[in-house]
């Protein structure tokens, strides 16, 4: 049941811009992902939930289940690219939104 | 030589630049006008209470929880704390001006020396390090009750934070606690200023949302959802782990920035801490 929901989650993701890497391995999968995930606390807007779902990928890689790690690490890797997209367009618009009047 | 100074001065003019346009107090006043608008009955004092200002019966619930304060303990333990002597005889009266009693409305501060901003709880692990002691953990215990005893002895007083005027690097930690405080983050997309400012008063599932005016008046707080009594730096990564952005450290540069600039905007409110809250 799991699966199928992430694959539908995956669908989604890489119709929104996500680009999947589902015919690679965990372990490329599993670095993409930390790579995205850097570059996010790096701008100090990384989001808990690619630390969770790495954490989950890790799980699910220890147990043997490389399909599922796979598909969790390149959702962890979507949401850090997406924190990324935040960061930067945060700081190009964050003083639209002071009050200043 | 002259040719460096000279260099060094053209690079800091450059590098601040972008915070030569800022100005804190038009911020303040900016963000008092937009709040009297919208809340014409609130009196700008009652911003110190929080969400209370807006919500009559979460008041009469707080005010009758202020006979039995839950943070007194936390008083209590802070005066001793405050009290006991380091190990090499001094204490921490001996680190702050007026013996540290009645001085919170004196942080946030930007330290020149150090060329960062010091919030109370950094100076008070400051002062133990200056005399050979362990720093202790921000989040909890010790530190805090220091902090709330250090509050209660400052209650009434103004807070009045000042941004120094010839030093570019203090204008540019308070634009960046305010680019922070305006910049949305985590997987929910918010900025603090999503919920304090444009939702103030409103409500989130039980709660009504505080105003930024006064958030920064009456920490540290006893949160009975937190059990416990906590820093403002607690909250923040609170709120940071609310929206699912992956909360900074307590103390860190960034969260003192913020509290800079929050500080910043309490200015003329009267600090009332330690507090309740829900």
């Amino acid at each position: 049941m799991r699966k199928a929901i992430l694959l539908a989650l995956a669908s989604i993701l890489a119709a929104c811009g996500g680009e999947i890497q589902s015919d690679s391995g965990y372990e490329d999968a599993h670095a993409a992902a930390v790579t995205a995930m850097d570059i996010a606390t790096e701008k100090g807007h990384a989001w808990t939930t690619s630390d969770q779902l790495i954490e989950d990928a890790a799980k699910a890689a220890a147990e043997g289940d490389e399909t599922l790690a796979i598909l969790l690490a390149d959702e962890a890797r979507v949401h850090a690219e997406l924190a990324v997209v935040q960061a930067d367009n945060e700081a190009a618009t964050w003083h639209d939104r002071v009050i200043s009047e | 030589m002259i040719r460096i100074k000279y260099m060094l001065v053209i690079a800091c003019g450059i590098l601040f630049a972008d915070f030569a346009h800022a100005d804190p107090e038009a911020d303040r006043q900016a963000l008092v006008n937009y709040y009297q608008n919208r809340f014409p009955n609130v009196e700008l004092q009652e911003y110190a209470n929080g969400l209370y200002a807006f919500d009559e019966n979460a008041r009469e619930q707080w005010l009758e929880m202020e006979d039995f304060p839950p943070y007194e303990i936390a008083i209590e333990e802070g005066e001793e704390y405050f009290n006991t002597p380091f190990a090499n005889g001094k204490g921490y009266a001996d680190c702050f001006e007026s013996g540290g009693i009645g001085i919170r409305q004196n942080y946030p501060h930007f330290n020149a020396a150090l060329g960062e901003v010091v919030t109370l709880e950094l100076a008070i692990n400051q002062c133990r390090k200056a005399n050979a002691e362990e720093a202790l953990p921000y989040l909890e215990g010790e530190l805090v009750a220091i902090s709330a005893y250090m509050s209660f002895t400052s209650r009434g007083n103004m807070i009045d934070v000042q941004i120094q005027d010839d030093d570019p690097r203090a204008l540019a930690a308070y634009e960046a606690g305010k680019q922070f405080y305006y910049s949305r983050r985590g997987q929910l997309n918010f900025a603090c200023s999503n919920c304090h400012a444009q939702s103030a008063g409103s409500s989130l599932r039980a709660d009504r949302l505080s105003a930024t005016l006064g958030q920064a008046t009456h920490w540290p707080v006893y949160r009975s959802k937190w059990g416990d009594v906590g820093t403002l730096h607690k909250r923040f990564r609170e709120c940071n782990e609310q929206v699912r952005a992956r909360p900074l450290e307590a103390q860190s540069k960034e969260f003192r920035n913020l509290e800079y600039f929050l500080s910043y905007m309490s200015n003329g409110l009267e600090l009332n801490g330690p507090a309740s809250r829900r």
